[in-house]
């Protein structure tokens, strides 16, 4: 249960880092535009609101919301590593992105 | 041009963060270690196996403390667990013994299942980091804690302030623009700061609040008499009993703690026994701080001879339970595995954030210098202060570990000579800081804690004492996780080390081969921190 957080955590940050601009550039090869930016950090909000049960689930009322806010924070941290240390030659191809 | 409210709250982040800055990297260094101090009294007791039968080893302290100190006015216990090195035990002598030193420690043992207390290497292990990260050392605890406490209120101000002053907090969330000199230090210094954020106000905000009686004691000055008063209030107690002098045997500890453990469904703590060995032996057992995210746990009080128990303690109050889980927040004594990592990792990154802060200061200020070859005096100041307490007291922590492996088991005030020697390595660092350039400092003290740190594992499995092919083998993941995260902190340093060492400004030597001759062009100014 505290894996399946912390992938979820992962992946919710994962949308807002690559909804940056900057980021979105060097991984997807393009700018995005407003709408799916807008779009990628709804999903990662909506990610990470869903995290919160799941916390609960995993150490109860008590631990489960301290366990949330460390893995928040962890998360963000590893993607935070992960988008701006990877080599810039780990790319997406996003077949769904119009030209 | 009147200053906005955002440059006056940069103003003040600089400035509170400047000036307890180091005196908040030491606390936050020892205290980040402190998550893990069972682990590191574990670690500095290479002899003691790891405790299997914690009653059996109550009864074996029980009949150490009954040998050694039957006529104690009381005695503490620690109750052995798993996690920790034992079971650790002090004792209070009677007023005219001829152990009454005053100082506590000197009537102390540490009892393990395959030491003999008499042989075991004294160490205070992990014990020293968490004293020190509020009660410091070689000073009155009280004025520590001022100093301990003015600088968390100082770093409360600096966490608020930079909050205000990071104009683009979310926008800027991901963002590291590397290779960038003053831009990327405030990137980092960023990074470690917004990402742990939610720890950093915690951490700062709970550990004022441990200290809260001490530094705004007026509530309690102005509705209670004295500080006994609110201590019933707030710590209600069975009422202390005189020794009638009539020597009688006390039932084994350990079947007291099987009730109380019974009774109160949570595992026992820590035990103390008042006049042992007397008719009225009293022993007040405490829950563990382990089992509850309130600090400030249960007790049950038993008549030591008879077995029966005597009084209860009451069910806390709000405002009690309220205190009592901000402070368990702030120690984490309540996480396992996983919560405890967590916290490690953010106090870590809470350090790097205070360490790259006064970085970055003397970074900025060095691009202003009218003369970067002298600079003013307060620059040096800083610059050599940074040099010797964040590279010097990471030496020193390097050279305690060392300290605890190479010192021989039977020497005088091992203990103490073990904490002297961070003190002596620090002392050391910060003369060379002193005498060297900045740029060799860092690399010579940065290089020999790398060293020292990375090469203790290996010192551990030649000397035999839990190296990590053992301790993984065994599944002891405490230990063996000491061991790697010596091996990868010595590796940073030793990266950090190598890094220095080959820098070289690049635009400041071509603009001056490009310059020659002509008149100098004036650097960019540098930008405020939040842009």
């Amino acid at each position: 249960m505290t894996g399946l957080l912390f992938i979820l955590c992962v992946i919710a940050f994962g949308f807002f880092g690559l909804a940056d601009k900057k980021h979105h550039q060097t991984r997807f090869e393009q700018r995005p535009s407003p709408e799916r930016s807008h779009r990628m950090r709804r999903i990662g909000w909506i990610l990470l609101a869903f995290s919160f049960p799941v916390s609960i689930a995993a150490e109860g009322w008590i631990y489960g919301p301290v366990l949330w806010s460390g893995m928040v924070m962890c998360s963000a941290g590893v993607v935070f590593l992960m988008l701006n240390f990877l080599p810039e030659t780990v790319k997406w191809l996003d077949p769904g992105h119009k030209e | 041009m009147a200053k906005s409210f955002r440059q006056s709250q940069t103003f003040l982040h600089t400035w509170s963060g400047l000036l307890l800055g180091w005196l908040l990297f030491l606390v936050f260094i020892t205290g980040t270690i402190a998550f893990y101090r069972e682990g590191v009294n574990r670690w500095m007791h290479p002899e003691m196996a790891r405790v299997e039968q914690p009653y059996q080893l109550l009864d074996k302290t029980q009949h150490y403390l009954e040998k050694h100190a039957p006529d104690a006015m009381s005695w503490f216990i620690t109750m052995p667990n798993r996690n920790d090195a034992g079971s650790f035990t002090f004792w209070t002598p009677q007023p005219d013994s001829p152990d009454a030193t005053g100082y506590w420690l000197d009537n102390s043992a540490r009892i393990g299942s395959n030491t003999d207390p008499a042989h075991l290497r004294p160490s205070r292990g992990g014990e020293f980091f968490y004293r020190f990260h509020f009660d410091l050392h070689y000073m009155p605890v009280i004025w520590a804690r001022w100093l301990v406490g003015l600088a968390a209120m100082m770093m409360l101000v600096a966490i608020c302030s930079g909050v205000v002053a990071h104009k683009k907090i979310f926008k800027d969330f991901f963002t590291f623009r590397r290779h960038k000199g003053q831009r990327t230090w405030l990137d980092g210094h960023n990074a470690t700061a917004v990402l742990a954020l939610p720890f950093h106000l915690m951490i700062t905000y709970t550990g004022l609040v441990t200290l809260m009686a001490m530094l705004m004691p007026w509530a309690i000055v102005a509705n209670y008499e004295n500080t006994r008063a609110i201590q019933n209030e707030l710590f209600p107690s069975a009422d202390g009993v005189e020794p009638t002098g009539k020597r009688m045997d006390m039932v084994p500890l350990s079947t007291l703690v099987h009730d109380a453990e019974e009774k109160l469904g949570m595992k026992a703590g820590t035990l103390m026994i008042s006049n042992p060995g007397d008719e009225m032996a009293r022993v007040t057992i405490r829950i563990s701080g382990a089992e509850q995210l309130d600090s400030r746990t249960p007790s049950i009080v038993y008549n030591a001879v008879t077995g029966r128990e005597i009084w209860r303690s009451p069910p806390p109050g709000g405002a009690a339970v309220t205190t009592g889980a901000m402070i368990g927040l702030h120690a984490a004594r309540f996480s396992g595995e996983t919560l405890r990592f967590l916290y490690f990792l953010a106090g870590v990154a809470g350090t790097i954030m205070v360490g790259s802060g006064l970085i970055m200061w003397t970074v900025k200020r060095r691009e202003k210098l009218p003369d970067p070859t002298r600079p003013h005096f307060g620059f040096h100041l800083v610059e050599r202060l940074n040099v010797a307490t964040i590279a010097g007291f990471s030496l020193g922590i390097a050279a305690m570990f060392w300290a605890n492996r190479l010192l021989p088991a039977d020497l005088a005030n091992r203990a103490d000579t073990e904490i002297n020697w961070l003190f002596i390595s620090w002392g050391i660092s910060a003369l060379l800081a002193l005498a060297l350039r900045p740029k060799w400092s860092w690399t010579v003290l940065f290089g020999l804690t790398g060293a020292a740190l990375f090469t203790l594992p290996f010192y551990n499995i030649l000397a035999d004492m839990n190296g990590l092919p053992s301790t993984i083998a065994a599944g002891d993941w405490v230990l063996a996780g000491i061991d790697i995260s010596l091996l990868v902190f010595g590796m940073a340093a030793i990266a950090i080390a190598l890094r220095i060492a080959r820098y070289r400004p690049p635009e400041r030597r071509r603009r001056a081969l490009r310059n020659k001759g002509k008149t100098p062009v004036p650097e960019t100014l540098a930008p405020e921190p939040a842009e």
